[in-house]
């Protein structure tokens, strides 16, 4: 299929620039105005004047819950929620619902995601069974089932010794570790973090300390088995010094936040209202200063939705009680936009933070709209669009989100993934 | 104090003390005084809820908070129906908002809820239509809002006004939705000195972002003081990693006859009951001249008559 995007101004991620230049795709690769001489009609002509065009964003921590496996209708609404986010790249890690600690699942999710045709998946299957920590997973099986890495998920990090020997088994079968370090012995508490609002509404809450001491542990293990380890979901100042030492050390470490961490405190939720209830927890505005310094500086190299859907069955119960999680992959892409205004961070570095950053996390080929030969993975937005979260019209099968009722700027016109058009506003 | 308590007519649930504005408080303590004193009168029981059907939804045991609350409702004349719900339909699946919809379409009027999380009044409250009330009878370690009105229902009948009163509330304030409610409330009717006291496990620095302060040992926070709210220790929390025993406790910090003598003469010893004897406070205090506990529990039921009409008044 051939297809031409006219009059656009396309993001160059090797200079950072923008310029307007008609953007060809022929056979599911960029090519160059001269490469597409010889065509004499586009399948699909797309009008982009005034829209902006970069490469397709690449999530890095998302989850499925319980929605990918109960039936079709569901999971091609998360599909359809990635790919109208922008989203051409997403890592899925295993969750209480959905293991991900066996071959089967792995493949069940592949092969939906070939059904729907849209968004690829890269799986990290599960380091332990059922997220436990007394048995491996098959990690040998795992990987050749298709999984990119390995992790935990949102479980505990195990003890240091059982750690250890978990990154010593994936370091041998050459797979990276993605983990979110929440700490075992505080986890039952990790509702808040301690604090005024914490004490006041009467919630189980942790200490500011309990994500730096999971990212402590697992840095010594990383050191001595050598395995590769990206950290998920950072929310704490404590956390990303420790990462931001290990960095300057040499270590080849790696980390994300998700823009619930990047833009929301504790100072922000409503009393009890469940759709702020997030593993890892809302943390005080000074973490959240600190998750945008350790952007800037380039110690956090990606921002991630966070995607964990929940069910309203889940949520309608008292805050103690309520699914942790939101929905996120349709509000990414406005949320990092939302993130460089504020910050006057330039428009090419945000985004870098949802392509070229995890791109190079997940070893891919080039990320480009340029660059003849690439894959063809673009998102087309247009950056006047305002528009209201509004939960009853998002796509995922999940409604929940810190965000609801907030007007934010950007919207995704279109998607292409491997040269195939797998989103527009318009359908 | 959130507007979701709030109605058009004014209060029309009752789920938290915070920032309650003074003349909701001020209202439902003079209302609590008419009732206490038609009591006293000989006429127990009134009209004023005839008619209405108040839902006692426990979901956590408390045979005497829904004992009070029971005799309020039926000395308004209202019917009462007692739902000890963990052992009823909580153990067959059904949701909490499925359970309340049902005894809402059996027309309930009010809910008077205790659950162990904290919000789970917040949650019903948000759902039930309007014309429909909720009591938070306490959720969790976040409110216990009754029981902060009687306590300064009670402080009233003793000190009169509430000015320049100084107040200690001793134990374990951490998990205590009794001492938030208590804090609150004082803190609406103009008492600056509140003082907390505990061991660090129970009364952790940040308890101080209630406006309070917090003190480690009994003997400073106590002197001078007006009014001793002594807490009650759960029994899960007296040996642990919280505490050694319920002996080192009351070593530290119970209230004996000693530690009495160093506050105001004319201080009042208060507690939410039941009390644990021997460990947060001496058999002698608490039977002693300066315990006020019994007429707590008498206060508590003008109260909470108070705190019904008042809510039930506002949908009529």
């Amino acid at each position: 299929m051939n297809l031409v995007i006219r009059g656009g101004r396309n993001l160059d991620v090797r200079t950072n620039e923008f310029e307007i230049r008609d953007v060809f795709v022929i056979d599911g690769r960029l090519a160059s105005a001269e490469g597409a001489l010889g065509v004499n009609s586009f399948d699909i002509e797309i009008d982009a004047r005034g829209k902006w065009i970069f490469p397709g964003l690449i999530d890095l921590c998302a989850r499925f819950g319980g929605v990918i496996d109960q039936n079709l209708e569901l999971a091609q609404r998360e599909f359809d929620a990635m790919s109208s986010g922008g989203i051409t790249d997403v890592v899925i890690s295993p969750d209480e619902k959905l293991f991900l600690d066996d071959s089967s699942e792995v493949e069940m999710l592949l092969h939906r995601s070939d059904r729907f045709a849209s968004t690829r998946v890269h799986i990290n299957g599960a380091m332990t069974k059922s997220l436990g920590v007394d048995l491996l997973s098959e990690m040998q099986e795992l990987k050749r089932s298709g999984c990119f890495g390995v992790s935990l998920g949102q479980a505990p990090v195990p003890d240091p010794k059982t750690l250890l020997s978990l990154m010593q088994y994936a370091k041998t079968m050459d797979l990276p570790i993605f983990i979110s370090p929440r700490d075992k012995s505080f986890y039952d508490d990790e509702v808040m973090f301690s604090g005024e609002r914490a004490i006041r509404l009467g919630l189980p809450s942790v200490p500011n300390f309990v994500e730096a001491i999971a990212v402590s542990t697992i840095l010594y293990c990383a050191e001595n088995s050598g395995v590769q380890v990206h950290f998920s979901e950072i929310s704490t100042a404590l956390a990303v010094d420790l990462i931001r030492q290990a960095k300057s050390k040499g270590m080849s470490v790696t980390c994300d936040t998700t823009i619930n961490h990047l833009h929301l405190s504790d100072a922000d939720m409503e009393d009890f209202e469940c759709r702020y209830k997030l593993r890892p927890p809302l943390a005080s505005p000074k973490d959240r200063l600190s998750i945008r310094e350790g952007l800037r500086d380039g110690t956090i190299d990606a921002i991630s939705s966070g995607h964990s859907p929940t069910s309203d069955d889940d949520k309608n119960l008292p805050f103690g009680e309520a699914a942790f999680g939101a929905s996120g992959f349709e509000l990414l892409l406005a949320l990092v936009i939302k993130w460089a205004t504020e910050d006057e961070v330039s428009i090419p570095v945000a985004l870098s933070k949802v392509t070229t950053g995890p791109a190079k996390i997940l070893s891919m080929p080039s990320v480009s709209t340029s660059e003849e030969g690439a894959p063809a993975n673009l998102c087309i937005f247009d950056p006047d669009h305002h528009w209201t979260v509004d939960c009853s019209n998002l796509k995922s099968s999940s409604k929940w989100t810190p965000f609801s009722g907030e007007t934010i700027r950007g919207r995704v016109h279109q998607v292409i993934s491997d040269g195939k058009l797998i989103y527009s506003e318009n359908d | 104090m959130n507007d979701s308590q709030m109605g058009e007519r004014g209060l029309r649930h009752l789920l938290s003390l915070e920032n309650m504005p003074k003349e909701i408080v001020i209202d439902i303590l003079d209302r609590a005084e008419e009732f206490l004193s038609a009591a006293s009168g000989g006429a127990k029981k009134v009209p004023v809820l005839r008619g209405k059907t108040i839902f006692n939804l426990f979901f956590e045991n408390s045979t005497r908070t829904r004992t009070t609350f029971e005799i309020a409702a039926k000395r308004l004349s209202a019917d009462v129906v007692n739902l000890n719900v963990s052992t009823s339909s909580q153990s067959k699946g059904e949701s909490l908002l499925d359970m309340v919809n049902n005894l809402v379409a059996m027309q309930a009027d009010m809910f008077v809820v205790r659950h162990s999380q904290s919000g789970a009044a917040h949650l019903i409250a948000k759902h039930v239509p309007s014309g429909v009330h909720v009591i938070n009878a306490g959720d969790g370690r976040h409110s216990h809002p009754t029981q902060g009105l009687l306590d300064a229902f009670s402080i009233r009948q003793y000190k009169n006004s509430f000015d320049g009163l100084r107040v200690a509330i001793v134990g374990d304030v951490l998990h205590s939705r009794v001492a938030r409610s208590q804090i609150h409330v004082l803190k609406t009717l103009g008492v600056d000195d509140i003082r907390v006291c505990g061991p660090r496990t129970l009364v952790p620095g940040t308890v101080s972002d209630l406006g309070v302060t917090v003190f480690h040992e009994i003997e400073k926070a106590v002197l001078g003081v007006d009014v001793i709210m002594m807490l009650r220790l759960q029994h899960e929390r007296m040996a642990g990693t919280l505490l050694p025993s319920p002996q080192d406790f009351f070593r530290g910090y119970g209230l004996t006859e000693e530690r009495l003598l160093l506050a105001d003469n004319d201080v009042i010893v208060m507690h939410p009951g039941p009390i644990n004897r021997g460990v947060e406070i001496a058999s002698s205090v608490a039977d002693g001249p300066r315990s006020i506990i019994l007429p707590q529990v008498t206060y508590g039921i003008a109260v909470r008559m108070s705190v019904m009409a008042v809510l039930l008044g506002n949908s009529l």
